[in-house]
């Protein structure tokens, strides 16, 4: 992944993994596969970039993280949305859809 | 936010914690893909290679979590002042000097502040300063354009009057204006003791605001005649003697023979004289009591005004001018004029003008030192662009090196700064103990709050200023020029800069040197100033007999056996007294020469002198015509008067003077001698309308005893005060004052405003030889290979000498063409310090010069003596 992709991929990252936390915890791991579960593999974030995004978004309150024992008896840290998370969610969503429409109808309109 | 904060917390104080976390969840993660490899079905070893892969270089990802952490700024910070630390420890000659160079100027700029801080701008010490003005008795038509009047006391006649008007002043308050004259016997407590008091009216401390530490100001009424004497001691007194006893107050001391009741102690911080008498000492405050025989007294009273609120002194002036213009029609003797004005523009307005040209030769002294600062980072940048250039390769950011190199400077400046405030702190008390001089507030003055926040700002500014210029200027790293080293020539930039900052800093130091140097020719030419008295081997001492014999014949005896008795002391040349010795008060009476056609308000005013006939001896004032008094001289016979120069001319311009007829004090006098003048104001002035009359005639409550010797005065003044005591052994005599003394504290406030000056152009001096040999070495070292190719073609030695010496003189002199114009802008400021020295003095400015170019090549020459050294071939090699 290009150094230009991530920086247009930046804004992104958030919404969506917000979006992969919505259901459930997971963990660093979970979070990746996730994503490129819902994006249907056509995202595959590094754990560069998703770390940072999880740490800065726990110091601001939108995601909670806890030790837990995984599936595999294994000590993971969990993160999870919580109230304000989950409302950056809402706030982050419509933002991306107004985009998006903008977007296409401006690349429509040539 | 507060959780904002926790984080903070955490992360910059529980770092180890917040670390140890981000280790073991990147381990896990690392354990839970490695499973999950293995899960489908690769090898334990591959699987974790597989991982390892995926994860990517965990230090890398540690890295990037770590640049999002709240706080990770002031992390940088820490860090980076942690690096600047090690950098300056590593080249300690580079730290020292830049550290010392810093601490002067913020050291020197730190003291000057905090004098010009405490003596001009604090609020004076008083409830609502700025509304107590001074109410001053002048014309003020006479004084157009003048802004300093010093002699404008008011007749208590007119300071009652005043103060029975409801005017604009809630307040009116007066105080003796030559207190310093005045003294009190204090007897019957051990051993007799000359104290210095004063006499103020009762409204004083309230108008100022001012509350007793013990007991209890005057009360209203204890300033009426008849009231019961009473006497508050000033703080130091009460220490002194008696020790701080609360105890004392309600007690009795006895005071000029009569009994006064101690009703409190004044508070330390109330230094009265500091603000009305700088260099003088009190011990008591007594009721100034107005009754008829003050009348007599003349314009002696100073007086202070308490503005109602909310009016202004424009207004104020205006309707103090009406009374005064009506009293003036009544009568003409009692005022001339009203003045109002600030009574802190009163008080500094004589020493403002001197403290901020000092105050600008500060920041002249601390810009030098920048300068010098700048040239030294400049240098040392300049080596340092390897490692720099390294730094970039590896990836720093520019602006990350700019932070680095910037915190760099910023830790000299806070390390100088700390250097330069404990100088301050050590330098301001010594300069407040100079007592003697007479600088308004100067005993007040320290290094306060405000001065500390000065200092802590020059030096962090200073920090960033000095540092910003060369690492914005030779950091434009480009990499493989600077690692391929062949780069010799990109310095050139920065070369040129360096020079155009020794250019400018020998131009400062040549305004600090013009300023200095034309205080020291204004110094001189004072010292040179005929007094019209010979000052050295005389010693005063004051002798105050207090209301115990009358004003008339006993007085004189007692004066005369006194007299007697200190003429035989072995040693004594001569003996006389007067009234009022020279540089010391001040007064006015009128002398009406027979026949003239003055009208009586307009008698000439002259300043009058009470002596006894060896007068003009002891002081060595040369009698030009007639004779000096003597001992026919007395009560009875006719009256006579000795007239200067000045007054002589003034008075009978067309005529001698002597034996003409004049009317003082409702007597008439005859002249008989005319004597040379003396400077009598201060030794910057040139001598008024000046007479002499005899004690006999004029009897007068307490005299000066002068006293010329070989004996020193350590070794005369016990004898004088056993000679006093043989006459009356309950009359102390306690201070002796060598006249030169007098002479010397009349100059102290030039001498040291001069002294400041030439520490600071010594500073200045001393400064620029420092950077411009710093700035030739490295330009000498910069060429050593260019100098090694010119030896090796056949160049003397002599003509590399010259190649350096010629750069450095050509820029000593651009940098002294500089300095030379900003003198004749910047030296006018000065005008007021001077003394028969014009601004733009040839000599000054010549020598200072000369004095400047020498030490420049001076500077150049040590460097220039290396280059010769070269070996030509160890230089070609060089690099």
């Amino acid at each position: 992944m290009g150094e230009k992709r991530t920086d247009l991929l930046r804004g992104t990252l958030d919404l969506l993994v917000l979006k992969a936390l919505s259901l459930e915890p997971l963990h660093g791991v979970g979070i990746s596969r996730r994503i490129t579960q819902i994006t249907k593999g056509a995202f595959q974030v590094s754990f560069g970039s998703l770390f940072p995004s999880l740490h800065r978004m726990e110091e601001r309150g939108w995601v909670e993280a806890e030790w837990r024992t995984s599936e595999n008896n294994r000590r993971a840290k969990y993160y999870r949305l919580s109230s304000t998370g989950r409302a950056q969610l809402r706030v982050e969503e419509r933002d991306w859809n107004k985009v998006v429409k903008i977007m296409a109808g401006a690349v429509q309109s040539t | 936010m507060p959780k904002r904060i926790m984080y903070l917390f955490r992360n910059l104080f529980r770092t180890r914690t917040v670390e140890q976390e981000l280790n073991d969840e990147l381990r896990s993660t690392l354990e839970i893909l490695t499973q999950e490899k293995m899960r489908h079905g690769l090898s334990p070893s591959a699987a974790r290679r597989e991982a390892q892969l995926e994860l990517g270089g965990v230090e890398q990802v540690k890295e990037e979590v770590r640049a999002v952490r709240t706080g990770r700024f002031l992390e940088d910070v820490v860090r980076d002042i942690r690096f600047a630390f090690r950098a300056l420890a590593r080249s300690p000659g580079f730290t020292t000097v830049a550290v010392l160079t810093l601490a002067l100027g913020v050291g020197a700029n730190t003291a000057i502040f905090s004098l010009v801080h405490s003596i001009v701008f604090r609020p004076l010490p008083y409830r609502d300063p700025d509304r107590v003005v001074w109410v001053g008795d002048t014309d003020k038509k006479n004084q157009a354009g003048q802004v300093e009047i010093t002699q404008d006391p008011v007749t208590s006649e007119t300071f009652q009057e005043w103060r029975r008007q409801p005017g604009p002043f809630e307040n009116l308050a007066a105080y003796h204006a030559f207190f310093t004259y005045l003294s009190y016997n204090l007897t019957g407590r051990g051993e007799p003791e000359r104290l210095a008091g004063i006499e103020v009216s009762q409204s004083l401390f309230p108008l100022l605001g001012v509350n007793a530490a013990v007991g209890r100001v005057f009360q209203p009424g204890e300033d009426r005649p008849g009231a019961t004497p009473v006497v508050l001691l000033t703080h130091g007194f009460w220490q002194r003697r008696f020790a701080s006893d609360p105890s004392v107050v309600g007690q009795t001391i006895t005071l000029n023979d009569r009994a006064c009741l101690i009703v409190g102690v004044l508070p330390a911080a109330f230094d009265f004289a500091s603000v009305f008498s700088p260099g003088a000492r009190l011990d008591v405050f007594l009721p100034l009591i107005l009754d008829k025989e003050t009348r007599s007294y003349g314009h002696y009273l100073g007086v202070l005004g308490r503005l109602r609120p909310g009016v202004q002194i424009v207004p104020a002036q205006q309707q103090m001018d009406a009374l005064a213009q009506q009293e003036h029609a009544r009568d003409p003797y009692s005022v001339d004029g009203v003045w109002l004005l600030p009574l802190k523009a009163r008080v500094v307005g004589g020493v403002r003008s001197s403290l901020f040209v000092l105050l600008g030769a500060v920041g002249f002294v601390l810009l030098i030192a920048c300068t010098n600062l700048v040239n030294l980072l400049l240098a040392r940048g300049s080596s340092r662009r390897k490692e720099m250039a390294v730094r970039v390769a590896l990836g720093a950011g520019k602006l990350r090196l700019v932070r680095q190199l910037l915190t760099e400077s910023i830790v000299l400046g806070v390390f100088g700064g700390l250097i330069g405030l404990g100088m301050a702190l050590l330098g301001v008390p010594w300069l407040s103990r100079l007592s003697t001089i007479p600088i308004p507030r100067l005993v007040d003055s320290r290094v306060d709050s405000s001065a500390l926040a000065f200092a802590l700002i020059i030096s962090i500014t200073t920090g960033i200023l000095v540092g910003l210029f060369p690492a914005l200027w030779s950091y434009k790293p480009d990499v493989n020029e600077a690692l391929n080293d062949a780069a010799r020539g990109s310095t050139g930039g920065s070369h040129r800069l360096q020079q155009t900052l020794v250019v400018f800093e020998v131009a400062l130091s040549l305004i600090l040197l013009v300023g200095a140097g034309l205080l020291i020719r204004s110094f001189w030419n004072l010292l040179q100033v005929n007094p019209g008295f010979r000052p050295e081997g005389v010693i005063a001492a004051r002798i105050d007999p207090g209301n115990k014999y009358g004003r008339d014949q006993r007085l004189v005896t007692f004066f005369n056996d006194v007299l007697l008795r200190v003429s035989t002391i072995p040693g004594v040349e001569a003996a006389a007294y007067s009234d009022t010795l020279p540089l010391d008060r001040f007064r006015i009476w009128t002398l009406m020469p027979k026949g003239s056609t003055y009208r009586p308000e307009q008698a000439p005013e002259v300043f009058p002198h009470v002596i006894t006939p060896d007068y003009f001896r002891v002081m060595k004032i040369p009698l030009e015509q007639g004779r000096a008094f003597n001992d026919r001289d007395t009560a009875d016979s006719p009256g006579v008067v000795i007239l200067n120069q000045t007054l002589a001319k003034r008075l009978w311009p067309n005529v001698n003077a002597m034996g003409q007829m004049a009317k003082s004090g409702g007597r008439w006098l005859q002249v008989i001698g005319v004597v040379g003048d003396v400077r009598h104001s201060g030794l910057d002035k040139k001598a008024g309308s000046e007479m002499y009359l005899a004690l006999p005639q004029f009897p007068f409550g307490f005299m000066d005893l002068v006293v010329r010797s070989n004996v020193p005065p350590e070794a005369l003044a016990p004898a004088i005060r056993q000679a006093v005591w043989s006459v009356d052994p309950n009359q102390p005599v306690e201070h002796f004052r060598p006249l030169q003394q007098m002479v010397d504290t009349e100059l102290s406030p030039r001498r040291f405003s001069m002294w400041l000056l030439i520490a600071f152009a010594a500073s200045a001096l001393l400064l620029a030889a420092v950077g411009t040999y710093g700035v030739m070495a490295y330009a000498v070292a910069q060429r050593t290979r260019e100098i090694g190719i010119r030896l090796a073609l056949g160049a003397q030695r002599r003509d590399v000498l010259w190649l350096v010496v010629g750069q450095g003189a050509v820029l000593a002199l651009i940098g002294v063409a500089t300095g030379i114009s900003g003198a004749f802008g910047l030296t006018r400021f000065l005008s007021g310090l001077l003394y028969e020295v014009k601004p733009i003095d040839a000599i000054s400015f010549l020598s200072v010069s000369l004095l400047l170019i020498a030490v420049a090549l001076l500077a150049c020459y040590i460097p220039a003596r290396r280059a010769t050294k070269v070996d030509p071939m160890v230089a070609l090699r060089y690099e």
